[in-house]
């Protein structure tokens, strides 16, 4: 079937849109920001026991071995809960090079407890002032008779200050490997932010960092390609994310321009500004075309087979995002700006959404590269 | 294209049945060259002898009911036949008969009119034009003045149609005329003309690429039988309405635009376009993956979750724009060429019999300024929208 969710996907839709509803909403969300609570554990254990942490991990991994469309679908129903939790990026990084990586004992235990609702992962792998995508990797590794030593800076990890173990990409010469790291080890030091819409990054430095032989997880395929398509797998779920945010700003915008008078009438009332919810409409229709078409192309193809139309669909989901999240904003006038109206979070969680995961600069040059576009660059006219 | 991986065996099936089909009997001369992608409609000629070729399976009318002579093709093979003729340039069939007044027809018409006109359709006997617009009667269609007085046994038809496509082509006309003075609701009829009855004169209208199109259609005294409405006196804003509506499953613009995009491609890649040109490329690129999908999921598939905010007016915006866009990438990427364009004599903008000669490239930038306007302004289209979403989240 094309593009078509099937019953069970509805069914997960309706039960994860519940789920959120039931356990979220403004003031408690900015009440645990003001106390500065990381995560609420017992909504992740929730999440664990529901089993969705395990939706596309192996069966024999002890995961549901289900479609990546699934998570697709679980992450733009839960967008417009504003969780804290980091359910995108633990499944779609975390859960994935889990996933991916053959078996052994730090893996395994790891896996287990990950899959619990026990253990958070974060992958240490971008560098640089930026921490983007773009970054060589300069953290090295050093092989001794019991195992490895790690040196080096990442920036940028996502949930870094939320992590058990961290998954650091590392290089030496000639060589190039992820190594399954304590967040405890002795020479390692972690610096957590949080960011502006209340998720999770660090930097972390590794110095002299001793692991284990076993520590460094192995792959069937090159590791960089496992990377990539935790990568790829990210991206969908942030644009599915951002989807279901954009979704819910549309009907609330509308509803607040049917509440709200000015001159006598409604501002509905306005064909300027009907004609802007329209422009929101269909740029909502776009990017849950791009995101349905990345999703299920994702389930035929694995995200590294889909990697431009998942490409594509960030890149449309963040400009509908910035489009619908900044209008929503303009058309509930000043009320949009306060800290009191969701409004304003859900700009700042489609902002994040953009940056995180590569923003549309970088999905675009990625995009480019996919589909062997050239890069003339010096036939660039010299402009003013 | 890019959904064929997801396809079903019998649908891969019929895809290369109409890859076949089209690489085998639609010969050169048929596909579009350069200078056709001038306009939408393209050379009429050519146009009909496509649909010669699509007869024999009756692809034509692949969307009709099958009682009424369609293929019976299931929504998405309608769609990968649409879908794939665009793309490999099959000319583009004229939907004036076969998409608008056929299925009008087969909806309003007593069992009479449809035995003598809709096999007239199918057979390429009757090639119609649509008489809607007026001076006064633009996006405001219900305007409309043309009066068919209703003089003993007939009507009497006075008023004149504007921008009426195909008018020099064309045996028949369906108009929306007055039948009433008042503004009511009941004031207003469709009826069906011969273009050969006395009194109707075709004036053409020449556009600012030069292309002659779009006509006047005046009436003087022009009489019809009552067997020539369509629907009863007094409905023809509801038998408009519907023609107006049913353009859903009838059009595929996917194929089409991806064509048209690929050869900005191959050009840019020739002439060593810039990366910021690439840019707009990759920008484009990914809007069009959006329309097709869109398209495709919404209008031909429907999956449910479609029409409650008005599919075909957001498809009518989106595909309208996104052909404006490929147009001006064309035009970025010719540079100084395209002043150099001229008719002939070279030093002059109009030739000695006043015409203007613009190759079809540089014409289509100008000529598809219409796509925003014709079929519904997409400020219409955008009231249309809002109309839909204010019934739907009430």
């Amino acid at each position: 079937m094309i593009l078509v969710d099937t019953p069970e996907h509805d069914a997960l839709r309706v039960h994860a849109t519940r789920f959120a509803s039931d356990r979220y909403d403004l003031s408690q969300h900015r009440e645990r920001l003001e106390a500065g609570v990381p995560v609420i554990r017992q909504t992740w254990l929730e999440i664990a026991d529901l089993g969705w942490l395990g939706t596309t991990i192996d069966e024999n991994n002890g995961g549901l071995g289900l479609a990546y469309s699934f998570l697709s679908v679980l992450a733009e129903a839960l967008g417009p809960a504003l969780m804290n939790e980091p359910f995108t990026s633990q499944v779609a990084i975390a859960g994935h090079l889990l996933n991916q990586a053959q078996p052994s004992e730090p893996r395994n235990t790891v896996l287990d407890r990950w899959l619990a609702g026990t253990g958070f992962v974060a992958l240490a792998h971008h560098e640089g002032r930026r921490g983007s995508a773009g970054s060589a990797i300069a953290t090295t590794f050093e092989t001794t008779a019991s195992g490895f030593v790690l040196s080096g800076r990442k920036t940028a990890v996502i949930d870094g200050a939320l992590a058990d173990h961290l998954i650091v990409a590392v290089a030496a010469p000639n060589d190039f490997g992820l190594f399954l790291v304590a967040t405890g080890s002795s020479g390692l030091r972690i610096d957590g932010y949080r960011t502006f819409d209340g998720r999770h990054i660090a930097d972390v430095e590794f110095n002299g960092v001793r692991i284990r032989q076993d520590a460094r997880l192995l792959f069937a395929l090159p590791p960089m390609d496992v990377v990539d398509e935790c990568w790829s797998l990210y991206a969908l779920l942030l644009a599915s994310e951002s989807l279901g945010i954009v979704q819910a700003l549309l009907r609330l915008t509308h509803d607040y321009m049917m509440e709200r008078e000015q001159f006598g009438q409604k501002i509905a009332d306005f064909q300027a500004l009907q004609h802007r919810l329209v422009d929101m409409v269909l740029a909502t229709t776009r990017a849950e075309s791009m995101v349905e078409l990345a999703r299920y192309q994702c389930d035929e193809l694995g995200p590294a087979g889909a990697a431009a139309a998942i490409a594509a669909a960030k890149v449309t989901a963040g400009t509908t995002a910035a489009f619908v999240g900044q209008q929503s904003v303009q058309l509930h006038g000043a009320i949009g700006m306060t800290d009191e109206s969701i409004v304003g979070h859900y700009l700042k969680r489609l902002t994040a959404n953009e940056i995180l995961g590569g923003n549309t600069d970088e999905q675009l040059t990625r995009f480019t590269r996919l589909r062997e576009y050239p890069k003339n660059s010096e036939n660039d006219c010299a402009g003013n | 294209m890019q959904f064929e991986s997801a396809l079903s065996d019998p649908d891969r099936l019929f895809l290369a049945e109409v890859r076949a089909f089209i690489d085998g009997e639609l010969d050169a001369a048929l596909i579009e060259a350069d200078d056709d992608q001038r306009a939408f409609f393209g050379d009429f000629a050519r146009s009909n002898r496509c649909v010669e070729k699509l007869r024999p399976r009756r692809w034509h009318v692949a969307h009709w009911p099958k009682a009424y002579g369609g293929a019976g093709l299931n929504a998405l093979q309608n769609y990968l036949l649409l879908y794939e003729q665009g793309l490999r340039g099959a000319p583009f069939v004229r939907p004036l008969g076969l998409n608008y007044v056929g299925p009008t027809v087969i909806k309003f018409g007593s069992e009479a009119q449809k035995a003598a006109l809709l096999p007239r359709i199918i057979n390429g006997d009757d090639h119609w034009c649509q008489g809607f617009s007026e001076t006064g009667a633009g996006s405001d269609l219900a305007n409309v003045a043309t009066f068919a007085e209703r003089r003993g046994d007939a009507y009497v038809i006075n008023g004149a149609k504007i921008w009426t496509t195909d008018a020099q082509h064309a045996n028949k006309i369906f108009c929306l005329v007055r039948t009433r003075r008042e503004n009511t609701k009941d004031a207003l009829s469709f009826v069906l003309v011969d273009m050969d009855s006395p009194g109707i004169t075709v004036a053409p209208i020449r556009l600012l690429a030069g292309d002659h199109e779009l006509n006047q259609v005046l009436f003087d005294d022009v009489e019809i039988a009552p067997e020539q409405l369509l629907g009863p006196e007094g409905d023809g804003w509801a038998v408009s309405k519907y023609l107006l509506e049913i353009e859903r499953g009838a059009f595929v613009f996917g194929g089409r635009l991806r064509r048209r995009l690929a050869r900005v491609i191959t050009a840019a890649k020739e002439q060593q376009a810039s990366s910021r040109f690439w840019d707009n490329v990759a920008r484009l690129d990914i809007d069009l993956m959006a329309y097709e999908c869109t398209e495709l999921r919404l209008e031909h598939l429907d999956n449910g979750r479609g029409d409650a905010l008005g599919t075909a007016n957001m498809i009518k915006i989106e595909w309208s724009e996104i052909v404006q866009r490929i147009d001006e990438l064309t035009l970025m990427l010719a540079g100084p060429r395209a002043l150099y364009a001229s008719p002939t004599p070279r030093d002059q903008v109009y030739g000695a019999n006043g015409e203007i000669d613009m190759p079809g490239w540089l014409a289509s930038y100008f000529n598809n300024r219409a796509a925003t306007i014709c079929g519904g302004s997409n400020e219409i289209q955008r009231n249309l929208i809002y109309r839909n979403l204010r019934r739907t989240w009430r």
